[in-house]
């Protein structure tokens, strides 16, 4: 798990900002064009490229351009890294919780 | 058809002075020629523009990344008022059922101001999906880079 902190960090810096999350829910959706995505707003295409590299950096998102279009789409495996550490903490607090529970009622018992 | 929930988040406003006259200022928005010198932000260009400056004309332009993408825009004017206002709908894209998932409307106009003149942009939106309205928090950015450029081509028409 540590050794996949450093593109961790970049996974959450990436999806610390709602603009960036709201592209992510958009590209769930369906691969989407550059101009696509940025779309109705084209004076926004600036930041919307500036987030579109984060999120390609972070992983999260691919690019592949085909003639003059450029299609992004969700990458899963990114996807399913987070999904693995978030898994790993609730298993690691659900073992203490159960460890709990079995001590209390130990307790429980010793005091019948 | 579904019903969709329209969403028209806030228009955006901007203003502006020009040491110019307004005549200038509208030239420099009806005339691709000149748009092509602007209508884009910073680190953008704007290589084709086509500009039928009457009620229902084109208003099409190309905007180039600095990556050398291209990104077409088409929109049609509503209403133009020579030297005083003119607003033109921009361009959808449609999806596959034929559907266009927004609508924006830019309204823009011109006023005597001292010397010069006052120009204001006022866009309104009206967007079908919740997460497409994320996308505007670029908008005013973009505008103020693209309004400098403005800025410079109403300075070099003037003379």
């Amino acid at each position: 798990m540590l050794n996949e902190s450093p593109s961790l960090d970049r996974v959450f810096h990436a999806l610390a900002d709602s603009t960036r999350r709201a592209m992510v829910e958009r590209l769930a959706l369906r691969p989407m064009s550059v101009s696509e995505l940025a779309s109705p707003f084209a004076m926004s295409l600036p930041a919307v490229m500036q987030h579109l590299a984060v999120l390609e950096e972070s992983g999260l998102v691919r690019s592949h351009k085909a003639g003059r279009v450029r299609t992004c789409r969700i990458d899963t495996e990114t996807f399913g890294r987070v999904e693995r550490w978030t898994a790993d903490c609730r298993s690691e607090w659900e073992g203490r919780l159960d460890k709990l529970e079995d001590y209390v009622n130990t307790l429980k018992g010793q005091q019948k | 058809m579904t019903e969709k929930t329209i969403i028209r988040p806030e228009p955006l406003v901007i203003e502006r002075h020009f040491d110019a006259p307004r005549a200038i200022v509208f030239q420099a928005w009806t005339t691709a020629d000149h748009m092509k010198n602007w209508f884009s932000p910073e680190h953008f260009t704007t290589p084709e523009a086509v500009i039928e400056c009457r009620p229902g004309g084109r208003f099409d332009l190309c905007m180039q990344a600095p990556d050398g993408q291209k990104f077409w825009n088409h929109g049609r004017f509503i209403d133009v008022v020579e030297n005083e206002s003119l607003s033109f709908e921009a361009g959808a894209h449609v999806d596959d059922s034929g559907n266009a998932p927004f609508a924006v409307r830019t309204f823009v106009t011109f006023t005597d101001d001292g010397d010069g003149s006052l120009m204001s942009v006022r866009q309104e939106y009206e967007i079908y999906d919740e997460s497409a309205k994320a996308m505007i928090g670029g908008a005013p950015e973009g505008w103020r880079t693209t309004l400098d450029k403005l800025e410079h081509e109403v300075a070099r028409i003037n003379g």
